[in-house]
Formats: structure tokens, C-alpha cells, sequence
């Protein structure tokens, strides 16, 4: 069974893969997969973005890269944008 | 004496006499440079209980260590005096290209005493200084006083410090604008406003030499390539600080109406990514050595608020003026940000007053004549900045700031009244950061971001968390809701943004997520810059000495454990809705942080004050005797 997930990008992803996008995933994908995944659909979104950097909200809250995920799930992909 | 220009600048407005002192090594191996020499500075030529307005009261520039090298976003500067905001210390870092200048034209730091009986602006070029009127600026906005002082002085290479209408009338938080950079919190503006101070301009020609000229180049093309990997920096340069918006807002971390709400449909309008899109932004540009550009010129071309233009807006300033007053309305913030440029006022503390009049009339304990005070209300944001530069009808209460306007209002005003020791807090959500908390009630000029931020805290990436495993043992403490081991993680970043300040750097490459120059690459510019060796252990112990001396300034003005505290909405009122529904910091748990902090940092728990065995072991002992002689050392 493959889990239906929302998928919400942010500066600089955005420019790359739109705002937002629904993506199927293979039941049991953990966050990790998910990047590994949305890596080999963009090639832009390479593999050091993957180790380094990465802010990544489930449904509203930080989460690991070793999150499991389930059907229905948002999904945020944000990068540690500086302010002040 | 390498990477200094190796002199002070005295300039004694009333006496209208200038003189030059040796910047000691002493000084500099125990302090680096910038905001510690500065500290140091102030705690000795002021004494307590001074008026922040008047003529006792000193005004310090101090370039950092590596300001007017090519190390990486190191043009910075820290200004320094007592502040009429809180009547306690005050420093405020600021970027642009006048430290270099200063440096170039011979001098690490200028020191302004005294008070002029007319207004004049100073002049240094070159190891010459002149003070000249300003009879005839007075009354300008500050980009009007930068174009006429370089047609008096015939110069458009000249760097200007000045002030607008915000600073002579006294606004107690009137900043000091450098270009389209300021120099914002706490009130310097109207401390050199009351000295009629109009401005400092500088020009020098000097280079800045290094020890180890070849290694410096090499370790600055090193870092530059570091930062140039990095994601976050990406953004910064593309969208500059208000590209955080929809990301604070979707982490629904993101203050709304004085902070009563967390998350703000249609903040994306006031973004820095609309802003690109919508052609409001019509340059990028950086400070002196950056590689990043964060800094935005953007512009109005149609409607209400055409020919506005300005330097920014920056996310503190969107997020006080559109999510504080819940402004969706581009322009109206637009304009809000041009004319606190153009009349020189801080942006965080202008939308903290004005959001706190909006909840004062939601709450009918107070009403302005001629101007709707409703939340959202895009013309009251513009009119308010004017009327409170100009201390007009209501503008008069709320430029004396949050806290005191809330003593006159009365009612429960104090309640939504957002401040720490008198100082509007920055756009932080402190009731589910923890560590953040923590560091906003101890910063010694008041709640903001640029003393500690504590982003590691929240362990969101990698980097952080092998930072927090580093300070506290474990990377379970990686998480900002648990108030366990706060205190050692404010303590580090506080030690290490001194540093930062002190080596002249800018928090964006040293402390901010991605931690990309950090402490050892700090030691190792340091050491190529000035010849001398120095630990990461040393460097942080700088740091220290200079957290230790800010503190000792505002314990000697009576400053005590009950000042470290945060607004009382963020210990009482707790948050509505989303993820982090109910969280508060109570007392309870904010004191927990606090007695481990002040433990870290060999301060008395019952007092806060610093011991004597702690300020001798840092080498203070003159701040251990004068602090003595007030009786101002725990038993």
C-alpha cells in the first residue's frame, strides 16, 4: 500500500519544485526515504542537501530524518533561513 | 600592533577639544576588540546613576578586531553607552562600511564625552578631526544629512553616522542610522541626539595590516567557499532576513498581534519572497567583506505610498509591523519601515509600541485622536511612526517606549506591555523555546536576539545537534521545550557571540544555524590577523569577560535577579493554538534556568551579581574592588 503524503516546499526548494505537491510513498518510508525519493526526482536537490541543513516539520513539528511517516501526512522541507 | 589601527579617539564636546590615547595590549589580549573594549570603557569613564541623556552619559564606537581586513562579513562595529531605554548598559552591533573607515583613518575607537551647545557633526579624515556646526541639519532626515554633509564637505566617499528627527526629539528608541544600516535598539540615537551630535563622518586611507597576510587570504577563500555551500545563506541572499517569514509562520512560531497568536494567514504579502516577486525589491547589497548580501533596497511605484524607497525591510521589521499589527498590507509596511529609516527609529521597538496601542484599544483602555488604532489598520502604522518621531499627540507617550507609556496608561497595560528591563522584545516566541527564553531575560541590554540566539536548541539539523552534544553531554537535551541544561547552552552561545562581536564579525557566518565559521576558525583569524596565538578555550573566555563586565555595569546600577525576567504574557497567558497549545515559562521553571546559569557563570544565585573569585579570576579585579566599594559583591 503506498501512503499519500502532502509536501510543502520553502525557499530555495520552491524555486525547484513548486510550493506544494502530493507524492506517493511505499507504506513503512520514513522521512530519510522521503528525501531519497524526492532526490532522484529532482536533480537539484542533491545529496549533501540531504545531510546538511535541513529543517523538516511533520504535520507542524520538527522532526528526524528517521521519523516513520503515515498515510496523510504534511510534510515541510525548509532550510535554516537567517533572520533577524 | 597588527589588525589595529592601534589608537583611541577622545572627543570631548563640551570642552570642544580632541585627543588621542594608545589602545593598550592589555586591553586587547584581555578583550579583543569592539563590544569588549567598549564594556571596558564604559564601566570606567561613567559612574552609576547617570542620566543616559545627559552630559555624563559617553557614546562609544568600537571597531572589531578584524574590521578593514577581507575576512569574511567583518566590517562590523558595536556602539556602546549607558541606554535611555532601560538606564542600564546598552550596546548595539551594526554593519555597513563606517568601521573599516574609522580604522583606516587611524582609529579602533571614538569615545564622544561631553554635550555641544550647538548642534555640530564631526569630521575625521585622516587622523584630522574637526567639529563642525550643524546648525543647518538640524531638523533633517537622515538620508537629507548624509547627501548635504558630503556636498559641505565636497566627499561622496565619505562614511556617515547620524541621526534624524527620532534622535533630536529624544525618542528613547531613536537609533543611529550608518547608510541603510542601523544601529537600532535601546536608544543610542537619543543619546547622541541630547549631546547634539548630528553625525560622524570619516574617511581614512590606511590599510589595515595583518601578521600573516598569506594565510589570512587563504582562510578567508576558505570560509568564503564554506558559506557559499550552505542553504540557508541562499535564501538570506535571495530573499534577505524577511524570506523567514513563511518559515516561522508554517512553524507556526511566528508572533500575531502582540504576541496573542502564533501563525498569521496572508503573512506571505509582507515576506521577502513576495517582495522579490512582486517587484517591490530592487536591489541586493552587503557590508564591508560580505559575501552574502542580505541587505534589500526595495521601492513602492504605485498608489497611496508611491516614491517610497528605503533600505530593507528586514524580518524583525515586517514581523513588528505586519504580524505584530496585523498589517496584510505590503505598502503601508513599506512606508512603515522608510520613514523609521528616514527619521532614524527602531523598527522592533516602533511596531512594539504601536501593537501594544492597538491591544491597549481592543482592550478600550485607550484611544488616539485622529487615528484608528484597529489591528490591521495599514494608514494608523504609517501615521503613528510620524507622530511618535515627532512626539506628536499620542506619539509623545509612545515614544518613551512600552514600559513607561504603560506606567501612564495604567489599567492592565502593563500586562501586554512586551519589554525586559524596559526594552521591547524582538519577534521571539519564548514560551516554547525554552533556551530562547532563558537568553532574552539575562541579555543585559534587553530581550533580543543578538546577545543569544539560541538556534541550536531546537536541533533541527545535524549541525545543531552534534553543537548541543558538544555543550550538554547528550543530544537529547537538542530540544527547546525541556528548561534542562538552558543555562549551559545560553552560556556557550553568549560567550561565543561576545567573540563575534569583538572580532568585529557578523552573527550570520559564526552563530546562526549553520554554524559555519566557528570558534576554532575564529582563533585561527584572530591569529593570522594579530600574530597572537589564541585557544578556543581563550577566545570563549574573552567572551566571558565581557558578558562578566556587561553585567557588573548593570549590577553597579543596582541591576539584581529580579531584572532577568520576561513579559508577564509569556509566564501567564498561554499559547492558544497549534502544536505547542497551553505552553507557558512560568516563573517556576524560568528561575530553574536561571540558577544554573548564574552557577555556569560563577554569579551569586540569590542576586545574580557576579563574585569576587569569578570577576579575579577573569582578570577584573578593578570591577571586583569598585563593585565592592557598593557594596555590590555577594557575601
Amino acid at each position: 500500500m503506498a501512503l499519500s503524503l502532502k509536501l510543502k516546499y520553502f525557499v530555495p526548494f520552491d524555486q525547484l519544485m513548486g510550493k506544494t505537491e502530493s507524492l506517493p510513498v511505499e507504506d513503512g518510508s520514513s522521512v530519510q526515504d522521503l528525501l531519497a525519493t524526492l532526490a532522484a526526482k529532482y536533480a537539484g536537490f542533491s545529496q549533501a542537501s540531504l545531510k546538511r541543513h535541513l529543517i523538516i516539520l511533520l504535520n507542524g513539528t520538527l522532526c528526524t530524518q528517521d521519523e516513520k511517516l503515515s498515510d496523510g501526512d504534511e510534510i515541510s522541507i525548509l532550510t535554516p533561513q537567517l533572520g533577524g | 600592533m597588527y589588525a589595529y589601527a592601534g589608537k583611541i579617539l577622545h572627543v570631548d564636546l563640551t570642552a570642544e577639544k580632541v585627543r588621542e590615547e594608545p589602545l593598550s595590549q592589555e586591553r586587547v589580549k584581555k578583550l579583543m576588540g569592539g563590544r569588549g573594549v567598549n564594556a571596558a570603557l564604559l564601566f570606567e569613564l561613567t559612574k552609576p546613576g547617570i542620566d543616559p541623556l545627559g552630559e555624563e552619559n559617553i557614546l562609544l564606537f568600537g571597531t572589531g578586531a578584524l574590521s578593514g581586513t577581507c575576512a569574511p562579513s567583518s566590517g562590523r562595529m558595536t556602539i556602546t553607552a549607558k541606554g535611555p531605554a532601560t538606564n542600564l548598559y546598552l550596546k548595539s552591533s551594526v554593519g555597513g562600511h563606517f568601521a573599516p573607515e574609522l580604522k583606516f583613518a587611524g582609529y579602533d575607537y571614538l569615545v564622544i564625552h561631553g554635550k555641544a551647545r550647538r548642534p555640530v557633526y564631526l569630521w575625521i579624515q585622516d587622523e584630522k578631526v574637526t567639529i563642525r556646526d550643524a546648525s543647518h541639519l538640524w531638523g533633517k532626515d537622515v538620508p537629507d544629512t548624509d547627501e548635504l554633509i558630503q556636498e559641505e564637505l565636497k566627499n561622496d566617499r565619505v562614511e556617515t553616522a547620524g541621526i534624524g528627527p527620532a534622535g533630536e526629539n529624544l525618542v528613547k528608541f531613536a537609533a543611529i542610522m550608518i547608510g541603510h544600516n542601523s544601529a537600532g535598539r535601546g536608544g543610542l540615537g537619543a543619546v547622541m541626539g541630547a549631546k547634539k551630535l548630528k553625525a560622524v563622518a570619516v574617511q581614512g586611507h590606511k590599510p589595515v595590516e595583518v601578521a600573516r597576510p598569506e594565510l589570512f587570504k587563504n582562510l578567508s577563500l576558505r570560509a568564503l567557499q564554506t558559506l557559499a555551500g550552505f542553504e540557508g545563506r541562499k535564501g538570506l541572499s535571495l530573499y534577505g532576513t524577511a524570506g523567514l517569514v513563511p518559515i516561522r509562520n508554517e512553524m507556526q512560531l511566528f508572533p500575531v498581534k502582540n504576541f496573542q497568536e502564533d501563525h498569521l494567514e496572508g503573512a506571505y504579502q509582507f515576506s521577502g519572497q513576495y517582495l522579490a516577486e512582486k517587484g517591490y525589491l530592487k536591489n541586493r547589497f552587503g557590508c564591508s567583506a560580505c559575501g552574502t548580501s542580505c541587505h534589500r533596497f526595495t521601492t513602492v511605484d504605485e498608489g497611496k505610498y508611491k516614491g517610497s524607497k528605503s533600505g530593507g525591510p528586514e524580518y524583525e521589521t515586517v514581523a513588528a509591523f505586519g504580524g505584530g499589527c496585523k498589517v496584510i498590507d505590503t505598502e503601508a509596511i513599506l512606508k512603515a519601515n522608510e520613514l523609521c529609516n528616514r527619521y532614524g527609529m527602531d523598527t522592533i521597538s516602533t511596531g512594539s509600541v504601536i501593537q501594544w496601542a492597538m491591544e491597549c484599544r481592543e482592550k478600550e483602555v485607550l484611544d488616539a485622536e485622529g487615528v484608528n488604532l484597529t489591528w490591521g489598520n495599514g494608514e494608523a502604522i504609517v501615521e503613528l511612526v510620524r507622530r511618535i518621531a515627532f512626539r506628536q499627540d499620542i506619539g509623545d507617550l509612545l515614544a518613551e517606549g512600552v514600559k513607561r507609556a504603560a506606567e501612564k496608561v495604567g489599567h492592565d497595560s502593563w500586562k501586554w506591555a512586551i519589554h525586559v528591563k524596559g526594552l521591547e522584545q524582538s519577534r521571539a516566541e519564548v514560551r516554547a523555546r525554552k533556551g530562547y527564553a532563558l537568553a532574552l531575560a539575562v541579555n543585559p541590554r534587553g530581550p533580543d536576539h543578538l546577545c543569544s540566539q539560541v538556534y541550536a536548541e531546537d536541533g533541527a539539523t545535524p549541525e545543531a545537534r552534534a553543537l548541543i552534544k558538544k555543550i550538554c553531554g547528550s543530544e537529547k537535551y537538542a530540544t527547546h521545550v525541556m528548561p534542562e541544561k538552558r543555562g549551559a547552552i545560553v552560556r556557550w552561545h553568549e560567550d561565543c557571540y561576545a567573540a563575534t562581536d569583538a572580532l568585529g564579525l557578523c552573527t550570520f557566518v559564526t552563530l546562526s544555524r549553520g554554524y559555519l565559521i566557528d570558534p576554532k576558525m575564529m582563533t585561527e583569524f584572530y591569529a593570522h590577523a594579530t600574530g597572537t596565538e589564541v585557544s578556543e578555550e581563550e577566545l570563549l573566555e574573552v567572551g566571558h569577560r565581557i558578558v562578566t563586565l556587561e553585567k557588573a555595569f548593570n549590577v553597579r546600577e543596582g541591576a539584581t535577579r529580579k531584572d532577568d525576567t520576561l513579559a508577564w504574557r509569556f509566564m501567564n497567558e498561554p499559547i492558544r493554538s497549534g502544536p505547542r497549545r497551553g505552553m507557558t515559562t512560568p516563573q517556576k521553571e524560568l528561575d530553574l534556568m536561571l540558577d544554573e546559569y548564574y552557577e555556569l557563570h560563577g554569579w551569586d544565585r540569590a542576586t545574580g551579581w557576579p563574585k569576587k573569585e569569578t570577576l579575579e579570576s577573569l582578570g577584573l579585579e578593578k570591577v571586583a574592588e569598585e563593585l565592592a566599594r557598593f557594596g555590590k559583591i555577594p557575601r
